[in-house]
């Protein structure tokens, strides 16, 4: 199924800014690797977007790109099963890099 | 284009957000970096106000002193909007909502006079964006269960701040 998701927030920054698309594909799980962004469903935190770090028997782990975003330490092991889909789509907000807001 | 369309699309049928906020909740917030923003601009309107009244206004010295005078207000009234954002939408929840519901109306009034500071040289919207923040101030402290005073900055522009009264 494919999804289309707004990003908000900024700790995958430059990769994916706030206001930024993605199209999102729900993979086979067995299609996941290491470096695929994917979103899911976290119990505290509601609908996420972050990198695939590592792939064990317990379940994903994740982590943000943006420099000042530490490793998904407090968000533990994603279950497989909250994934929503692995991007395969990168919509980007156009002139984001020269003008962040008008007023 | 690909994304006005979606754009579009995301404001008739309202698509799922995926947070991609910062992973460690650090539970660092504090208001006094919107209230410095707001004091500097306040400071830069005094700064342009007598750099009018006294430059050559030919010189180059004069430019640059005026450039520099309106960057530094640009880029703190941006500053002001986002630290008052990142607290609004990171640390209210529910709780803080129900104790203080007019933080909504507190908030959106300091991003339209934080923009009124950027576009517009006034001191009185610039003097009136620090009072908004020291309301927002006020509010925040008091979700924390944290005393607050007022008192006159020691530096200019010597205007009333609300500080954490620890």
């Amino acid at each position: 199924m494919i999804r289309i998701v707004r990003v908000k927030g900024d700790s995958m920054s430059p990769d994916y800014r706030s206001g930024d698309y993605v199209i999102v594909l729900k993979p086979r799980l067995a299609a996941l690797r290491i470096g695929h962004d994917i979103v899911f469903r976290d119990r505290s935190n509601g609908l996420l977007i972050k990198r695939v770090s590592a792939i064990h028997d317990d379940g994903i782990v994740v982590e943000g790109t943006n420099t000042l975003s530490a490793a998904g330490i407090h968000i533990g092991d994603v279950d497989r099963r909250s994934v929503i889909g692995r991007v395969i789509a990168h919509i980007k907000k156009p002139g984001q890099n020269d003008v962040r807001e008008r007023a | 284009m690909i994304h006005s369309l979606i754009s579009k699309l995301d404001s008739k049928i309202e698509l799922e957000a995926a947070s991609a906020h910062c992973d460690i909740p650090c539970k660092i917030y504090d208001p006094s970096g919107a209230q410095i923003a707001a004091l500097t601009i306040v400071r830069m309107v005094d700064l342009i106000a007598e750099t009018e009244a006294n430059g050559d206004k030919n010189s180059v010295g004069y430019l640059n002193s005026m450039s520099r005078f309106i960057t530094t207000k640009e880029e703190h009234g941006h500053k002001c909007k986002d630290e008052i954002r990142v607290i609004w939408g990171d640390y209210f929840k529910a709780p803080q909502f129900e104790k203080h519901p007019e933080i909504h109306d507190v908030t959106h009034n300091i991003m339209m006079l934080a923009s009124k500071c950027k576009q517009e040289i006034d001191r009185d919207n610039a003097v009136a964006l620090v009072e908004a923040v020291n309301q927002f101030a006020e509010i925040f402290w008091d979700t924390k269960d944290v005393k607050t005073k007022r008192a006159v900055c020691p530096y200019p522009p010597s205007l009333e701040v609300v500080y954490p009264d620890l």
